[in-house]
């Protein structure tokens, strides 16, 4: 968790590096898991964003954390509009062409990582959003509730249908390996 | 973080599942792997700003502006006035020189002379012709008629000029062989070479005694020349 200020006595912008530490993996990884083109140009904005309202927050480490994945939230939205506005228009690359067959060496290495994220990829998308923030961001219930303003009832419902999904590909995985 | 997927699996009653437990677990390692490098604008915000880092200009208060100026001003007219009494003859410390600048500037400076009580001040003084020590001594071996008949010029003609005066007195002592008042001074060279057609050296010589009372009206004329 975020260290108190204080208890360790330090200034503004110790406590805001600290934060930074702390919460800007997640905040990448929230990023990528949901598709964001340039996840670390994100990241950046969100803390720059988080920085501006940061005297305001007197609360504690957990309301920095809602905050964080609330701007995080925010600039996903945007990215989500903007794509939809402008379709992606990506060059042909033929490493990235899934009609290719994947080698023994890249079969070797996705089964050593990549997988959980790319099974989340398949989640739906309110779905892999409540996952994500209960998982990589880390929040509560209530507090996955706040940043994609829905209800707690709602959010339980999502990770449920989620958490059942992420079973049945694992188990689908499973079998096809 | 471990507690918080127990706490999911919980609130979906799918805590028995070991196989999503794991995935969880290696999703959260994924996504939590990297850290991002920070941006420029970021790190500057990140960064601690040291107490001696803003460093700005502080200018003196105007009190001190105002001792600063008055000692440069001081400072100034001390070594003003020793320049002075360095260039000067009559002047041999530093607050005659004061006292001769002041004299300088003072507009009743060219009316009356400054009353001088040192002595070092009238020692050069004895060249001139109103503080002559005794009457009928010489001078370099030149008869007090001799001075006073320079002085007669000297009193016509530049007797506000002590410098002029002090060159003509010399002069006349070297004029006594001959003709030596002409080239003596090149402040006299305008006046004095035109009197020294009609009082050449000789004629100094054989109007000693008859031009002794030309000299004390030379001096009458001339008035008191200042002395600096």
């Amino acid at each position: 968790m975020l260290p108190d200020a204080s208890a360790h006595g330090g200034t503004s912008t110790e406590r805001f590096t600290a934060a930074y530490r702390e919460l800007s993996p997640r905040v990448l990884g929230y990023l990528r898991s949901q598709g964001v083109d340039d996840p670390e140009a994100a990241t950046n904005d969100v803390f720059l964003a988080l920085h501006r309202r940061w005297e305001s927050i007197e609360d504690g480490d957990d309301s920095v954390r809602a905050l964080t994945f609330s701007i995080a939230h925010a600039r996903l939205v945007d990215f989500r509009r903007a794509q939809a506005r402008r379709p992606k228009q990506v060059p042909f690359e033929a490493d990235e062409d899934p009609r290719r067959a994947a080698s023994a060496e890249d079969a070797v290495i996705d089964l050593r990582g990549g997988a959980a994220t790319e099974l989340l990829a398949r989640l739906g998308g309110d779905q892999r959003q409540v996952i994500s923030l209960r998982v990589i961001a880390g929040l509560s219930l209530e507090e996955t509730a706040q940043v994609m303003d829905r209800s707690v009832g709602a959010i339980k419902q999502l990770q449920r249908r989620g958490l059942e999904s992420l079973r049945s590909l694992l188990v689908r995985e499973a079998i096809d390996v | 973080m471990s507690e918080l997927i127990d706490v999911l699996l919980d609130e979906t009653e799918l805590h028995d599942d070991l196989a999503l437990r794991e995935l969880l677990g290696e999703l959260e390692r994924e996504a939590t792997a990297v850290t991002p490098i920070p941006s420029a604008a970021l790190s500057e915000l990140m960064t601690p700003r040291r107490a001696g880092s803003r460093r700005t200009t502080r200018r003196p208060s105007l009190a001190s502006r105002g001792v600063i100026i008055t000692g440069v001003v001081v400072i100034g007219v001390l070594g003003f006035a020793a320049g002075a009494a360095a260039a000067s003859l009559e002047a041999r410390s530093i607050g005659a020189g004061v006292s001769a600048v002041a004299h300088l500037f003072g507009p009743e400076s060219a009316a009356e002379p400054p009353a001088s009580t040192d002595r070092s001040m009238q020692a050069p003084a004895i060249g001139s012709s109103h503080q002559r020590p005794e009457a009928g001594t010489t001078f370099d071996g030149v008869s007090e008629a001799d001075h006073a008949s320079s002085h007669q010029r000297d009193g016509s003609q530049n007797a506000g000029d002590p410098n002029t005066r002090l060159g003509a007195t010399g002069s006349a002592s070297t004029g006594s062989g001959s003709s030596g008042s002409t080239g003596s001074s090149s402040s006299e060279s305008g006046s004095s070479g035109q009197s020294d057609d009609s009082n050449s050296g000789d004629s100094h010589g054989g109007e000693s005694s008859g031009e002794s009372g030309h000299g004390g009206s030379g001096n009458d004329n001339g008035g008191p020349a200042p002395t600096r």
